[in-house]
């Protein structure tokens, strides 16, 4: 995982360098301290020596001095670091994602995609950063006391025999136990946030149902449940500090008493006692430094691995095969005993032998109940998604041999799930095409049924689209959708489904403008109501994945019984509401 | 160092959502108050507490102390029955200290789970009684925070910033008080660092606050841009628009990453800063303790003790100034949870029966966050 981050701290290597020289630097002069001290007592104090007292203290504040120049320098280089490498591993992987196909979006759905390209990446930074100081200061500060002590006195040294094996288990047994208890925590939290969502996404059905109490009471277990769950897995890892404490308590207890003896008898000075006592203090404090930075490595081990896995993804449709100087001739449409389905590992298929002949300039309306695959049909032509078996052609030539971008051009889809970007209402237009001139974001809008609604808004097409295009209409959505497709003037213009929250009256006008529009393109409307597909040159009729006819109306009347049912249904539904 | 433990909220237009991070309450004594209101449950438990932490504090603090006299009394005489009788009381000290700061982090572990799950189900509980136009004016992935960052922060509040300002005051005190004890003419030196530190304090940590406040929108903006781009990816990949969305992205990934270089070039040098100062005080401070101790006014036990505790003092003072930032963004927390809690019931108009029910069931949605590590880091979505 290192190997596969380390290219993203290119540019930035000079910096981490001297943020860790930086950092040792600091650690190795501050140590020298202690030592220093000592002497000023054992020779200083000792000798009555004024002068060296006053030398060896001003050494002293040089060490600190520099020290501090060190540790306020091995500072802005993390930063630097930190915050470049973030930035590096933040674009590579947003370019990445970039390159994905629907397929490999929904391989990590995007509530996850935005926390790897996100909270992920804030983790990664920090821990470069943190790692830059702690993981050089820890392990310097310990070699350096270690050292200190051991020169100071072997003989007494030999309590790190005892203590450091006992902090090392006490560390060890807490790093080992923690993580099942915060799986659980994890989990029981997960719990809790999920019927939060739940009832959020479905507040209008909770309210209309009068279900709040039982909302309640379900929270009200969960809750009771994580309560339970965290006070464990906290109450387990206050342990660690006392324990620490103790350990630490009777080193330094074990080490008067032992250089107590050394002093008296002469074999150790009384300076030097002080000294190794902070020493030791030291040492016991960067173990514990060592063991905090292995658990947060552990953490950030996690999300370095999540995000390596985005950029190891294979794009799944990629444009090796194109050629990039065919153009989309005209808008036929042809699927050749299409295959499909969405997982590879799946039995059956989405789309099973799929065989169509669409000529150039026709509507074609697509029929069929929820889940029998029209949209899977249709995402088939923009070439979102690879057929598995068959092919499909458009303008007479495999959708393989065009470019993404050639062929998206050519072929403006209206996605069942649609949304619009924060922005004005004039730039989300123009994502159908860059240039458009106002009249012709006009001329769209009126085709789609927009320009009444837009007109009526305060600043009209400078008016604000909140993010998701939450603060307009459902239908106005789709409205400004349609017109956005349209404003491509592409040679294909497919509709998923793209007037379901629109009126009647409405979607028959907005059917009547296309009839009109975009003369010569080829129109596919998916719809669940067959009056918006009545009068198309040829309809489709999708059942469980593949076609059960198609032809006029008059045709499908006579040949096909779902069409005929469903019509008859829906003729009925037109009765009862008079 | 001020990390941000989930990815902040990202901010939204005028009216969205804030961002989160360094922010302040507007009202932080009426959200003490509130947020009192659901602690003073547990006054018992708390008593306890501020006698564990006394204990505990007091306890490490007198343990160096005896430094001294082991020195001076003991060792230097020879005298190891007396010694062995000290040490065995500093043994005790430690101790007690352990055990006491284990009693007050388990209780106080209670206290904060069940004062935050209590706030959790009124919130929810709350929830349930706001009328729909609430949620119509309210993005759902907005209240989700509340649920998720907000009570996190609050929870973390109880539960460890509390305890570690008091214990960081206490030994503060402690320690100040035993160095002047041991020599008020040193202690001089160590109040002159002390008021240096005040100055780093509040010259970088002032830099810092506005710096990280143009981080955190800076981020709020990357994230909200991710946030929003990728949930739109279909669309973007249908009209081609990848290589726009790249372009944008790439400013506002630049715009971060030099405003969080600065901010943490002064977050990341407080803590430096403030160790080598101490540092710079404890060369000073063996310089003319060692001068003192010729002339006979002090004694090396003495000095071996105070030098603990100057290596000592300026931990809380650093700590506590680092502990400000999230008892604010505790507090900034508490409030918007609070402000939920306090909004406008649905009086009982009759229940009206929703003519169009939305596609959503109430079954479980169909995306779901990824699981992510360490707490509160769920995702929401709308
Ligand atoms: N992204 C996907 N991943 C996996 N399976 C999918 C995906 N999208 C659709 N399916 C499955 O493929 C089948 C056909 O779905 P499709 O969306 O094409 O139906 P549809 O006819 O458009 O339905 P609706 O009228 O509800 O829009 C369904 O069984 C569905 O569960
Ligand atoms: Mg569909």
């Amino acid at each position: 995982m290192i190997r596969k981050l380390l290219p993203y701290t290119k540019g930035y290597r000079l910096w981490i360098l001297g943020g860790i020289l930086c950092s040792a630097s600091e650690s190795v002069l501050e140590l020298m301290l202690p030592k220093a001290m000592s002497d000023i007592v054992d020779v200083g104090i000792a000798n009555g020596d004024r002068a060296f007292i006053l030398i060896t203290g001003i050494k002293m504040v040089l060490m600190a001095l520099l020290a501090l120049a060190g540790g306020v320098g091995a500072a802005l280089f993390a930063a630097k670091a930190g915050m470049g490498f973030g930035a590096q591993l933040r674009q590579a992987e947003y370019e990445q994602v970039q390159r994905f196909s629907f397929s490999n979006i929904e391989h990590f759905s995007t509530a996850s995609l935005i926390t790897r390209l996100t909270s992920d990446v804030a983790s990664m930074q920090m821990t470069l950063m943190m790692s830059m100081r702690i993981f050089v200061r820890a392990p310097v500060m310990l070699l350096t006391a270690l050292v200190m002590a051991l020169t100071i006195s072997l003989s007494l040294s030999q309590v790190f025999l005892v203590s450091i094996p006992l902090l090392m288990m006490a560390v060890a047994l807490v790093i080992t136990r923690v993580g099942p208890f915060f799986t659980a925590l994890q989990k029981s939290t997960d719990d809790v946030n999920l019927v939060v969502q739940e009832d959020l996404n479905a507040i209008r059905v909770v309210k209309s149902f009068v279900r709040e109490e039982e909302e309640k009471e379900k929270f009200a277990r969960r809750n009771e449940h994580l309560r339970d769950t965290a006070m464990r897995a906290f109450g387990f890892v206050v342990t660690f500090m006392p324990i620490i404490t103790l350990i630490m308590g009777s080193t330094m207890v074990a080490i008067m008493w032992i250089g107590g003896h050394y002093v008296y008898g002469g074999t150790m000075l009384s300076g030097d006692l002080i000294a190794f006592f902070t020493y030791a203090g030291e040492i016991l404090v960067s173990l514990m430094m060592v063991s905090m930075v292995l658990m947060i490595l552990t953490r950030s081990i996690a999300c370095g691995k999540r995000i390596v896995e985005v950029l190891d993804e294979k794009p799944e449709i990629t444009d090796v095969q194109a050629d990039s100087a065919l153009k989309v001739g005209d808008g036929s449409i042809t699927f050749d005993h299409v295959y499909f389905k969405y997982h590879p590992t799946a039995e059956g298929w989405n789309l099973t032998d799929v065989s169509l002949q669409i000529r150039s300039g026709m509507t074609v309306g697509i029929i069929g109940g929820t889940g029998s695959a029209k949209t899977t049909l249709v995402s088939l032509i923009p070439r979102l998604y690879e057929v598995n078996d068959g092919a499909v052609y458009v303008g007479g030539h495999n959708v393989k041999d065009y470019t993404m971008e050639t062929l998206r051009e050519a072929c403006a889809m209206v996605l069942q799930k649609n949304t619009l970007f924060s922005g004005t209402v004039a730039e989300n237009l123009r994502w159908g095409r860059a240039d458009a001139t106002d009249e012709e974001l006009r001329e769209a809008c009126r085709i789609a049924c927009a320009d009444e609604f837009i007109s009526a808004m305060p600043d009209g097409y400078d008016s604000r689209i909140e993010q998701g295009g939450t603060n307009v209409s459902g239908g106005q959505k789709q409205r400004l959708c349609i017109a956005r497709a349209i404003l491509r003037n592409p040679k294909i213009l497919i509709l998923d489904d793209s007037t379901s929250a629109v009126d009647t009256a409405t979607d028959a006008r907005i059917r009547e403008g296309l009839r009109h529009a975009l003369p010569g393109a080829t129109k596919l409307i998916i719809a669940q109501r067959i009056a918006s597909v009545m009068d198309a040159d040829l309809i489709v009729v999708m059942d469980d994945g593949k076609i059960s006819g198609a032809g006029t109306h008059d045709e499908l009347m006579e040949s096909n019984h779902i069409y005929r049912e469903v019509y008859e249904s829906q003729q009925e539904g037109v009765g009862i509401d008079g | 160092m001020a990390e941000p433990r989930t990815a902040p909220r990202p901010q939204r237009g005028p009216g969205g959502r804030q961002a989160h991070g360094y922010q302040r309450p507007q009202d932080l004594a009426g959200t003490v108050r509130k947020l009192l209101r659901y602690v003073s449950h547990y006054k018992l438990l708390l008593l306890l507490v501020m006698l564990c932490l006394l204990i505990s504090s007091l306890g490490s603090v007198a343990a160096n102390y005896l430094v001294k006299p082991l020195i001076n009394d003991y060792i230097l005489p020879g005298d190891f029955a007396g010694l062995f009788k000290m040490l065995v009381i500093m043994g005790g000290l430690f101790g007690m200290s352990a055990l006491s700061s284990f009693a007050y982090a388990r209780v106080m572990v209670r206290i904060s789970q069940r004062t935050v799950a209590a706030l959790r189900q009124d919130l929810f509980d709350k929830l349930q009684t706001l009328p729909l136009r609430y949620f119509d004016t309210h993005q759902s992935g907005d209240l989700m925070s509340r649920f998720t960052n907000d009570i996190d922060t609050v929870s973390e509040l109880i539960n460890s910033s509390l305890a570690s300002i008091l214990t960081n005051v206490l030994t503060f005190v402690a320690t100040f008080i035993m160095m002047l004890i041991l020599n008020w003419q040193l202690t001089l030196i160590t109040v002159f660092f002390l008021m240096m530190m005040g100055v780093v304090v509040m010259v970088i940590g002032g830099r810092s606050r506005t710096n990280f406040q143009t981080q955190q929108s800076a981020l709020g903006a990357v994230n909200g841009y991710i946030e929003e781009m990728i949930e739109g990816q279909k669309v973007i990949k249908v009209f081609h628009h990848e290589e726009k969305a790249i372009a944008r992205f790439s400013e506002l990934n630049v715009a971060y990453r030099d405003a969080a270089t600065r901010a943490q070039s002064y977050a990341g040098s407080m803590m430096p800063a403030m160790g080598n100062l101490s540092r710079i005080n404890y060369a000073v401070t063996c310089c003319v303790g060692g001068l003192l101790a010729i002339g006979g006014i002090f004694d090396v036990g003495s000095l071996g003790a105070y030098l603990v505790y100057v290596r000592q003092v300026s931990q809380p003072v650093a700590q506590i100034s680092q502990q400000v930032n999230v008892i604010l963004a505790a507090m900034a927390g508490a409030e918007r949870i609070f402000a939920v809690m306090e909004s406008e019931p649905e009086t009982d108009e009759g229940k009206t029966v929703l003519v169009c029910v939305e596609k959503t069931a109430i079954s479980s949605p169909r995306r779901r966050g990824a699981p992510a590590i360490g707490r509160g880091s769920t995702r929401t979505e709308r």
